[in-house]
């Protein structure tokens, strides 16, 4: 074995030795081994597009329909909500019925008498003159309607004096209602003399009270 | 210098003035792949365009696995580190930058591999176990019989002499053998001094040369 010298390396001084070194066997991989780093390669590539795939995927419609969605979900909402609006879809509120039932001194009062509309025209002139003899005034003449109206319309706060006149006739009335209902119905029940009874009293309480015409045939006959 | 395998990643390193005809940006994922040079290639690939790797990895797969098996010295070892070489060329695609030569960075991240490797398991395969292999390769049919047993003996001298190396002057002069790097790209990839990677091929030239004359 010899020995060489160590010049200072020249890049040009292993001419022969790489000449000799590209005369070694070009070993190159395998097959297996090219298709495993291919592989690897082909496998991020398809994860780069999967990856990408979702994002083109998100239609912009997608996004306006939600938007819709959503403001009409909030403007039902919000309509519902609404303190202006909110009392027309609730139930009327409760009537205090003590508050709305006149003073018992009203009901005391004696209730003016009702003339009866003519059943035939012939009777009109002497229905006119009975108008005219009790003089009614124009807050009695609104009793009957008055009557008919329900409780919770009446009074206001500070009514006028035809008002009161005309809420002072409809207890007066409506008692005598409740007291014929009663006569009737003791009638029924066979007990004609508590009903008689009770129907002379009610002429003597109420003496301008019309009575129907079942009840004024229980009255005894005038001479 | 010496270069970091992180260097052509994207950072916030300024661009190596020397290298800017690869600067302009690949947006096309199909491109002609025979005449691009490799950092276009690389590049490319890194915008989805998987043709530019085949392109590539067809360029450096052998010279790669040569470094690598005659590195080593052991077939396993050298499959298992020019995977795990290609494996971190893919990672790194989306954010590889041409701010140094691709192969450059292609073996320092092999060479990076092999010296982890020779510090976990120093040897894997006996002189002779190489001799065994290098002589059941076949002879080029051109060749005459006495002149391939001449060949046959230099080639087999040559081999044994590189394995016989230090780690040191065994990469180096492979670098060089095989990859006809400059000084300075050695001292790139290696990660030594310039006058070091000098000294290296000094020494490794020298004991070549006894041992083929021997």
């Amino acid at each position: 074995m010899t020995s060489h010298p160590l010049p200072p390396h020249n890049e040009d001084d292993d001419q022969d030795l790489r000449a000799l070194y590209r005369s070694l066997p070009r070993t190159e991989p395998s097959e297996k081994l090219d298709a495993a780093v291919r592989q690897v390669a082909a496998r991020a590539d398809a994860a780069d597009r999967n990856v990408q795939r979702p994002r083109r995927r998100w239609h912009p419609g997608w996004g306006v329909a939600a938007t819709v969605v959503l403001a009409t979900g909030l403007f039902f909402l919000t309509d519902l909500n609404r303190p202006d609006m909110a009392h027309l879809s609730e139930a009327p509120p409760p009537v205090d019925n003590r508050l709305a039932a006149p003073p018992e001194t009203m009901q005391r009062a004696a209730p003016a008498p009702v003339p009866q509309a003519p059943a035939h025209p012939r009777d009109s002139a002497a229905f006119t003159n009975q108008l005219g003899r009790q003089a009614p005034t124009s807050s009695e003449a609104a009793a009957p309607k008055q009557k008919s109206a329900p409780m919770a319309a009446a009074p206001a706060p500070a009514p006028s004096a035809d008002q009161s006149a005309a809420a002072e006739i409809a207890p007066v009335q409506n008692d005598a209602d409740t007291r014929i209902a009663h006569i009737r119905a003791l009638l029924q029940r066979g007990q004609r003399e508590k009903a008689l009874q009770a129907l002379q009293d009610l002429q003597r309480d109420i003496p301008d009270v019309t009575l129907p015409a079942d009840l004024q045939r229980l009255l005894p006959k005038q001479p | 210098m010496p270069i970091n395998p992180a260097c052509c990643l994207q950072s916030d390193m300024p661009r190596a003035p020397s290298w800017p005809r690869a600067a302009k940006r690949i947006n096309s994922p199909a491109m002609d792949t025979s005449g691009a040079d490799d950092e276009t290639l690389m590049q490319a690939y890194g915008a989805g365009d998987l043709s530019a790797f085949e392109a590539l990895y067809a360029r450096h797969r052998a010279g790669l696995y040569r470094y690598l098996l005659r590195s080593t010295r052991n077939p396993n070892t050298a499959d298992d580190l020019f995977q795990e070489t290609w494996s971190r060329v893919v990672d790194a695609r989306a954010r590889w930058q041409p701010r140094a030569k691709f192969t450059t960075w292609l073996l320092q991240i092999a060479h990076n591999l092999a010296v982890d490797t020779h510090r976990r398991q120093p040897m894997h395969a006996s002189p002779e176990e190489t001799e065994a292999a290098l002589a059941t390769l076949a002879a080029n049919e051109h060749e005459q019989p006495e002149r391939q047993l001449s060949d046959f003996q230099m080639r087999r001298r040559l081999q044994l002499a590189i394995e016989r190396l230090p780690d040191e002057q065994r990469h180096a002069i492979l670098l060089r053998l095989e990859h006809d790097l400059s000084l300075d790209e050695i001292a790139d990839v290696t990660g030594a001094p310039r006058e070091t990677v000098k000294s290296r091929l000094r020494y490794a030239t020298q004991r070549i040369r006894e041992e083929l004359d021997a």
